[in-house]
């Protein structure tokens, strides 16, 4: 890499030749204002924010798309550049409605106002355009204000080279240019919005905006806690906006080394702006109805029923999302309770008997030349995987060959699709030939690998590596934790009805944790419903209401990932840090804590 | 929705002749459009389908260029151009004539359809009508509903010669019973330039073109053999060649009669500097409004490939526009051939290094093309004996506006002031009325007072009297013309092209073509003038591509030259 140095308002700053004034210029700690530009999206140029003007030349050259040349000097900071930046804002401030006061992100962290404010931008002397463009509130999480677009593309880029889907482009040419999803629908109608919400992070105004988010203030005066999404075995940073304890909303964590600021619309919207029921308080069933109770009457309750049963008659059946923490206490039950499992997904037990971690896994995906997708469902489970597998195909045109049971919209990118694992010579042959000569190959497996045709399929791929760069094997579990929960030895259970039968149970304590679905899907295999029913004792430990729930006769408050701490192991091994974001929620405790309460 | 098999193999074969599969998206829009009527959801489906790229891909473009529909429009499509020229020669006349006409109809504005020197012009889908008058309008039309159909428009003739003139490019057109066919233009020593210079080493072709100081008629005057000399070498990439043939810049018109009278000059020139710059393919990416044009280019291809002239050393394919102006900057030219929205690129990278397909690529004008058969043929020396040092060779220019003989010339460059073409030439203004003002190289140039028309016509010479040549195109603005008229139309014609890329080109183009209809309307105040000074200066140097120097230079010209005209009419009602 060649080093250059050139004089930006007279220091002098080096960098690597191919970087851009701009970066060099923020390297150094050089300020320059910015709207279109966003890090790690490909340069737009078209804001004319940044300015800026080099070796006494009168054209003005943006900082963001230009490279920065050995020796140069460039001048950011001149009357006649903040002269040009005001003209550039005042014009952007009348194109379409910025009344700052009705703006639904009047967040105090909009670029366009904080520019406004810097500049010092109090009267505009164009008149006013005030186009009446549509507002799109039919999405389930986002909304789009045309009005309010500054026309940057910071959106259509995120959702092209982040996200990869391209729901989002501009349509129209000139001052009628508009921001359109899909062929000009909404975001209710859009087949390809996957709701990742990044869109929404890159806007630099208020014209896409988190609906839950809207005039709550702004976010610059919030509570920010960094901590991790539990939703799947990834493990993505986030950052966490509260007031008053109530979440704001949920950004991803630029910092993070997993997803580098990146979410998927599981940790960045289903978590906190879907509407749950919440247990608050321990319940106990009383002539056929819960009724709430203070923790020493449930815990009572429990020890009354259960204390004088044997080890073998009690089973705990817990969710794979507990934490590492959990995971401690667990072990040490083992004396206590005769059956300890964690449910998993289908299959998923067989991936989680020789738990392996891929250390680097997520990067190695990014930089893939070639995606092998066997058994797992990215697009639905683990969202920010999709992304960068669709990035990976679509930006440098990585092969891509599912095998899964499912279709999902990966399908679309993929060189070689099948639903079914074909044994036949010549399907073998074509991925043979599709994936031949790649140099930087990844093999993602999730659980639907675990079946024989799947392992067959696995061995078949493989060996197709024999003569070259061997694949990257990279395991992923449906379920967040269960990799390191079965690390810590308690056995995973994909066949709960099974489990149930196995032994003498008489009570069983399921903990479902925070499972957004109150851990109902342990239910969808219909015997397990009248199984709960034929036994003595069934107690509930979760943080919402479910179908679940219905059927015990105590329900413990468990804490919900905002509200937790202690740590959970991703996919590649990476030790990852929950942080409260706000206090528990009514009487809710730590899942730790309730079952050293129980079984004490 | 059914495709033709015809229709789609026709689309397999355009298909073939590019190397992505996203750059036959304008073709495929254009048949498409042709044979259904319009590009609803079903068909950017189907083309998106056709080349496995996503809907939105397809939709992003059907959007830019305004010669798609997305809705059906009427069986008779009328476009008159409403840019400067067409408008001073009565555009306005003609639309109004062309209300209620009906359901089979649909009237539209079109800027500058290269055709200023008959003015005003206009088409019915395909057909291409000059000098039109309102009462030959109501003669077409009567014609269209009394027959249902659309009787073809003959292409005009070709104009004679002026004793002044100094005819290389244009000295075919004229000759009787020239035809512009491959015999004929054989018959004329066609085609000897070409086989000369497959004789040659590549490197001696460069050598010639740059001793012979040909600077690029496309606008910019770029030295054509330098820029050839820039082309990336070894990157293990094709070369491409691409022939700009966009002309859309207001006032000029050479172009399409290069192309329509002579087209075998021009693929020669094409074959020799593929030959001379490495290219295999070249592509004639020719603006969507000339459909008779692409025709005859893709008829003479045919014809020169039969006779083992294309195919041989290079290819050459035709590219169709659909009616966008920033599709005459290289750039976004090259967007545009790659199947995009016509975005110009920042640069650095220049297309020498970073062009077509991610290729070293060369962008000529056709007049600049159309030049080389004879420097290769006459050698340097010849070439450069015409004309005066730095601007080498002859040029071809446009007139039009109020003078008695408007059209296209050819002259050695710097032989002529603006005054002789005029009056001597031109035959001087119509109804004896005063010069008030001259645009001098198409409607980017900034204007010439009347006081200064003794230039001669070169580049140095131009651009010492503060303007430029441009793409050669010269409107004559008289005494009768009210210049915040002309302005305001001008300005119409950048808002309207601006691709929108640029805070300050989007907004600014905008903001001046309503504060130029204040003005005019008389609604404005007076400190207006300098914020529409301040607002032409705030785009002038400070966008992607110089359709922003083109916006703000016409207005800070006219505001400079004639500036009390604006502040007479703010002060009309205030
Ligand atoms: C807004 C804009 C429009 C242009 N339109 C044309 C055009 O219609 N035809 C053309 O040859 N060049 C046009 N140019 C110039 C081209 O960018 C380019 O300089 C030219 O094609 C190079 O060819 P030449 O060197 O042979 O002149 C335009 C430039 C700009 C900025
Ligand atoms: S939410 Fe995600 S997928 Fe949907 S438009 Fe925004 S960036 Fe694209
Ligand atoms: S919606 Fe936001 S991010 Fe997208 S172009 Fe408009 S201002 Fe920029
Ligand atoms: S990919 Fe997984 S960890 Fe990341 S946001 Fe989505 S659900 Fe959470
Ligand atoms: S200057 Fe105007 S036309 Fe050129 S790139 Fe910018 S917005 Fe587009
Ligand atoms: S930040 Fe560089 S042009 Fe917008
Ligand atoms: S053809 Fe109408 S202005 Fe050029």
């Amino acid at each position: 890499m060649n080093k250059i140095t050139l004089t930006i308002d007279g220091k002098q700053c080096t960098g690597t030749a191919g970087q851009t004034i701009l970066e060099i210029a923020h390297a150094n700690g050089i300020a320059i204002p910015t709207l279109c530009y966003m890090k790690n999206l490909s340069p737009w140029g078209g804001c004319r924010m940044c300015i800026v003007e080099i070796g006494g030349s009168p054209k003005a050259v943006p900082s963001c798309a230009t490279p920065a040349t050995d020796g140069s000097t460039v001048v950011t900071q001149n009357d006649r550049l903040t002269h040009l930046r005001k003209l550039t804002l005042e014009l952007l401030f009348s194109e379409r409605n910025h009344i700052c006061p009705i703006c639904p992100m009047n967040k105090g962290d909009c670029d366009l106002q904080q520019n406004g404010y810097k500049f010092g931008i109090d009267a505009i002397r164009y008149p006013y355009l005030y186009p009446t463009l549509p507002v799109d509130l039919t999405g389930k999480f986002l909304g789009l204000d045309h009005n309010r677009c500054i026309l940057c593309t910071r959106c259509v880029r995120t959702c092209d080279e982040v996200e990869g889907v391209h729901t989002l482009d501009i349509g129209n040419r000139g001052v009628k240019n508009q921001i359109v999803v899909d062929l000009n629908t909404t975001f209710g109608t859009s087949t390809t919005c996957t709701n990742c919400g990044a869109c929404v992070s890159a806007c630099p105004t208020g014209a896409l905006f988190d609906k839950n988010a809207a005039f709550h203030g702004p976010l610059t005066k919030c509570r920010q806690v960094r901590t991790t999404c539990t939703e799947c075995a990834v493990g993505c940073g986030l950052v966490v906006y509260t007031k008053e304890n109530r979440i704001v909303d949920v950004f991803g964590d630029n910092d993070s080394p997993v997803n580098h600021g990146h979410l998927c619309s599981r940790g960045r919207y289903e978590t906190w702006a879907v509407k749950r029921n919440r247990i608050t308080t321990p319940l106990v069933r009383k002539n056929g109805q819960l009724v709430p109770v203070s923790w020493d009457e449930a815990l009572q309750t429990i020890r009354k029923e259960t204390g004088k049963m044997l080890t073998q008659n009690k089973g705990l059946l817990v969710s794979g999302k507990l934490t590492n923490e959990v995971a401690g206490t667990l072990a040490h039950l083992q004396s206590q309770v005769g059956h300890i499992g964690m449910y998993v997904a289908e299959h998923e037990a067989a991936l989680c008997s020789e738990p392996v971690f891929t250390g680097d896994a997520f990067q190695r995906i990014t930089d893939a030349d070639a995606i092998i997708v066997l058994g797992a469902e990215p697009s639905r489970l683990q969202g920010v995987v999709a992304a960068r597998i669709r990035t990976a195909v679509r930006k440098r045109g990585a092969k891509l060959v599912i095998l899964n049971a499912r279709t999902s919209d990966l399908d679309s990118y993929a060189d070689i699709v099948a639903h079914v694992v074909s044994v036949e010579r010549a399907f073998w042959k074509r991925v043979g030939e599709t994936l031949q000569g790649a140099q930087r190959p990844v093999l993602l497996y999730g659980p639907n690998a675990m079946t024989p045709l799947g392992i067959t399929a696995m061995e078949k791929l493989i060996k197709l590596f024999e003569n070259g760069n061997g694949p990257a094997v990279v395991g992923i579990p449906t379920t967040t934790n269960a990799l390191a929960l079965a690390g810590a030895g308690i056995a995973a259970v994909d066949n709960v009805a099974q489990w149930l039968t196995s032994g003498p149970l008489r009570a069983v304590h399921i903990v479902a944790a925070d499972e957004t679905d109150g851990g109902a899907k342990i239910l969808r295999d219909r015997e397990v419903v009248g199984l709960l029913k034929g036994f003595n004792y069934v107690v509930v430990q979760a943080a919402y209401e479910s179908r679940l729930t219905e059927l015990a006769q105590v329900v413990l408050p468990s804490l919900v990932w905002s509200e937790k701490s202690g740590t959970v192991t991703n996919f590649e091994g990476r030790e990852l840090l929950l942080r409260p974001v706000m206090p528990p929620r009514g009487q809710a405790r730590d899942d730790k804590m309730i079952l050293e309460s129980v079984f004490a | 929705m059914t495709i033709p098999s015809e229709l789609e193999r026709h689309i397999d074969e355009i298909i073939t002749h590019y190397p992505t599969k996203r750059a036959p998206v304008l073709w495929l829009c254009h048949l498409l459009q042709d044979h259904f009527g319009f590009l609803g959801q079903e068909q950017v489906e189907w083309i998106a389908t056709k080349l496995s790229l996503q809907p939105i891909n397809v939709w992003e473009v059907v959007t830019f260029y305004p010669m798609f529909t997305q809705k059906l429009r009427g069986k008779f499509h009328i476009k008159v151009c409403r840019t400067l020229s067409c408008h001073l020669a009565g555009s306005q006349k003609l639309l109004e004539r062309l209300k209620d006409l009906g359901a089979d109809f649909t009237v539209d504005t079109v800027e500058c359809l290269a055709s200023c020197g008959t003015a005003p012009a206009m088409m019915i889908n395909d057909e291409h009508y000059d000098s039109m008058t309102p009462e030959r309008l109501d003669k077409i039309v009567a014609d269209i509903k009394r027959t249902g159909t659309l009787a073809k428009e003959p292409i005009a003739k070709p104009l004679p010669a002026h004793p002044l003139e100094k005819r290389v490019l244009l000295a075919n057109i004229t000759k009787p019973g020239y035809t512009g066919s491959l015999a004929d233009y054989e018959k004329e020593g066609g085609y000897q330039a070409l086989a000369k210079a497959l004789t040659m080493k590549p490197e001696e072709i460069v050598n010639e073109v740059k001793n012979s100081e040909i600077r690029g008629r496309g606008g910019a005057g770029f030295p054509c053999g330098l820029k050839w000399s820039f082309l990336a070498k070894n990157t293990g990439k094709p070369t491409y060649l691409v022939c700009n043939a966009d002309e859309s810049e207001p006032g000029t018109f050479k172009d399409r009669q290069l192309i329509n009278y002579d087209p075998h000059q021009l693929l020669e020139g094409i074959l020799i500097s593929c030959h001379a710059t490495g290219a295999k393919v070249a592509y004639i990416y020719i603006r969507g409004e000339m459909p008779h044009g692409a025709n005859v280019l893709i008829n003479a291809i045919a014809e020169a490939r039969a006779k083992g002239y294309v195919g041989k050393t290079a290819e050459i394919y035709v590219h169709r526009g659909a009616g966008a102006y920033i599709c005459g900057e290289e750039t976004g030219l090259i967007e545009s051939l790659e199947g995009k929205r016509a975005y110009p690129r920042i640069k650095p990278p220049f297309p020498a290094i970073v062009g077509l397909f991610g290729s070293p690529t060369v962008v000529n004008n056709v007049e600049t093309l159309s030049n080389i058969p004879h420097i290769v043929k006459n050698g340097a020396a010849w070439f450069k004996a015409m004309g005066v040092p730095g601007s080498t060779g002859t040029r071809l220019v446009c007139v039009s506006g109020p003078v008695k003989r408007p059209g296209y010339y050819e002259f050695e460059m710097g032989k002529l002031t603006m005054r002789q073409l005029i009056e001597d030439v031109c035959g001087g203004v119509t109804n004896g009325k005063k010069i008030k003002g001259v645009i001098p190289g198409g409607s980017s140039m900034p204007v010439m007072p009347a006081n200064n028309l003794d230039v001669p016509l070169d580049f140095e010479s131009l651009r010492k009297a503060g303007t430029m040549a441009g793409s050669g195109g010269i409107v004559v603005l008289t005494e009768d013309v009210s210049i915040v008229d002309a302005t305001l139309n001008v300005s119409q014609f950048y808002a309207h092209e601006s691709c929108g890329q640029c805070t300050p080109c989007r907004e600014g183009t905008l903001w001046m073509e309503k504060m130029l209809h204040r003005i005019k309307d008389g609604h404005s105040r007076p400190e207006d003038v300098d914020l529409l000074f301040e607002v032409a200066d705030n785009i002038d140097g400070k966008t992607i591509c110089p359709l922003g120097e083109a916006a703000a230079w016409p207005v800070k010209a006219f505001l400079k030259n004639y500036r009390s005209e604006f502040e007479k009419a703010c002060n009309k009602n205030g």
